[in-house]
């Protein structure tokens, strides 16, 4: 019998070393029973729900590709549509969950092909398939837009617009970073820049090493272990922080090289704390000013980075009216802001009314139309849209 | 058809034919030579008109990518090359001796079109040798009396290249 071809599936929930490690798995135990595919028509999503913020994923694709899901958690979830893979992932179970989509995607041809021939009359209302397979266009974009809100809540947390506007939730975009391992990196920072000597966080499992001049942090730690620090609170952690005479020997192979620099690494655990707030007694009317530009190509993105900090280099804007001034979320600028906090490239004009001119992003004198349609393009030839 | 540019500028071997081939949708039209003088010590090659490149975009808008030559001897061509441009990106190479001095010689030189426009710097060979760090880059362009974006990049590298440019263009209209 000829073997079925492997079944066009898109992922989510799963970021770039997740998803080489579920290649691998889909070449090896998985058989091959599918294909990923980053930008074609999915007839299927294999969606990872132990994420932050899955609930959230998961309604986003399901407002673009209401096709067959594969769930993969290590909670149960009986979702429309949908078959759960229990966590640890085994080859067996996800080739049978597999061929289960197989089968519903069969169903709904049948059911389609089973249609009277005869037109249906202009009352009725139109076929509405449970499973569709025909939307190529539909199928990437939504792929592209739950990729993108799937960093953007990495980076950005995903509070929503109105608690930001809503003045009686106002503590709910504060945070105070000594209360988290922000606070106890920037103490051993601090620590390890007034001695002279090398910073060592101990009691997280792996020890982080601060060096004070070579604006490096050693550890064996892995980037997908620290992030998950960042979220708890420190309170039942017994952190110590110290200085030694001198660096342990380290074995380069042994440290995750995205750990490896200090400027990234602490703009990493800023954003990975903060979740779109920003750090408690900062004034949220007052201008913003950047005393200089974050190294962007070095950093983790934030989505509308380069036009924030554009803004708040060339005109300071409060950290309530960037937002509707660039047209985009408030999570952005103020996971931005946090970021750029963590830096100490901040400069917040507190007492200071905004700026009444800001009333239009743009600098000096705003460029003709003509000009703002050209550099859109650019912006998009450049494939850089944030 | 619309006519822009984009000018690429910075001492011998800070990358600029490289950003521009990151960027080029043509094979970069590039006039190196072999260099016969100190220059050889850091580039056995160098441009000696200038160097060229084309971004195509929508509608048969095109924009053109300028590479200065990097030879200061050449520099009568910089004010016929920046005329009309939409804004200057300066690359510096960090293992050179004083970069510091190149900022302000390039700034110095082109110091009316970055008035009448705008400039990102990128500076490259930063693995090589991290220091002078881009806080010292940053002092040095403020005692100037300048702002602007100032990256780290790797002019290989397009999403680098691309994330300088988009800088440029936010510098001039964050609103776009």
């Amino acid at each position: 019998m000829k073997k079925a071809p492997p079944l066009k599936v898109a992922l989510y929930g799963m970021d770039a070393r997740a998803r080489e490690l579920f290649a691998m798995f889909v070449a090896g135990p998985g058989q091959h029973c599918c294909e990923i595919v980053e930008n074609g028509a999915p007839e299927a999503v294999v969606i990872d729900l132990d994420g932050v913020g899955s609930d959230r994923l998961w309604l986003e694709v399901r407002r673009h590709f209401s096709g067959p899901a594969v769930v993969l958690s290590v909670r149960s979830h009986e979702l429309h549509h949908a078959i759960w893979v229990p966590k640890p992932l085994r080859g067996e179970g996800f080739i049978a969950a597999i061929a289960r989509v197989r089968g519903m995607l069969q169903h709904v041809t049948v059911k389609q092909q089973a249609q009277p021939s005869t037109p249906p009359r202009r009352e009725d209302p139109p076929p509405t398939p449970s499973v569709q397979r025909e939307d190529p266009g539909g199928a990437a974009r939504a792929a592209d837009l739950a990729m993108q809100e799937n960093r953007a809540q990495e980076c950005c947390g995903h509070l929503e617009d109105s608690v930001y506007r809503d003045q009686s939730q106002r503590e709910r975009l504060f945070y105070r970073p000594s209360e988290y391992l922000q606070g106890a990196l920037n103490e051993a920072v601090a620590q390890a820049a007034r001695e002279g000597r090398v910073a060592m966080i101990d009691g997280l499992g792996y020890p982080l090493y601060i060096h004070p001049d070579r604006g490096e942090l050693l550890t064996t730690m892995r980037e997908q272990y620290l992030r998950p620090l960042c979220v708890r609170r420190m309170d039942d952690q017994p952190i110590e922080i110290r200085t030694l005479e001198q660096l342990p020997a380290l074995t380069v192979e042994d440290m995750d090289p995205r750990l490896r620099r200090q400027d990234a690494t602490l703009w990493k655990i800023a954003l990975w704390t903060s979740r779109g707030r920003v750090p408690e007694g900062v004034a949220l009317d007052a201008p913003v000013r950047l005393r200089a530009w974050p190294n962007i190509p070095r950093l983790m993105a934030v989505p509308h980075g380069v036009r924030i900090a554009a803004l708040w280099m060339h005109r300071p804007t409060s950290l309530m009216e960037t937002a509707p001034l660039l047209g985009i979320d408030y999570r952005y600028p103020f996971a931005f802001f946090s970021a750029c906090h963590a830096l100490g490239l901040i400069q917040t004009e507190a007492g200071r009314s905004p700026d009444p001119r800001a009333a239009k992003a743009g600098h000096d004198a705003p460029p003709p139309e003509e000009r703002r349609g050209l550099f859109r393009r650019m912006l998009d030839k450049l494939g850089l849209h944030t | 058809m619309a006519q822009h540019k984009i000018i690429f500028a910075g001492p011998v071997g800070a990358g600029k034919t490289t950003a521009i081939n990151s960027l080029s949708d043509i094979p970069i039209v590039s006039t190196d030579e072999d260099a016969s003088d100190m220059t050889a010590n850091r580039k056995p090659q160098t441009t000696v008109a200038m160097d060229y490149g084309l971004m195509k975009l929508d509608g048969n808008e095109r924009v053109h990518l300028y590479g200065t030559p990097g030879q200061e001897r050449f520099d009568f061509m910089w004010d016929i090359l920046t005329e009309g441009g939409i804004g200057l990106i300066l690359l510096l190479d960090n293992t050179r001796p004083n970069p510091m001095q190149d900022m302000s010689f390039y700034i110095g030189a082109f110091s009316d079109f970055i008035d009448q426009s705008h400039l990102a710097i990128g500076v490259t060979r930063m693995d090589e040798r991290p220091q002078p760090g881009l806080a010292r880059y940053n002092e040095h362009l403020a005692s100037l009396g300048r702002k602007a974006p100032i990256f780290e990049i790797d002019a290989r590298n397009k999403r680098d290249v691309a994330l300088l440019v988009q800088a440029l263009l936010y510098s001039t209209d964050s609103g776009i």
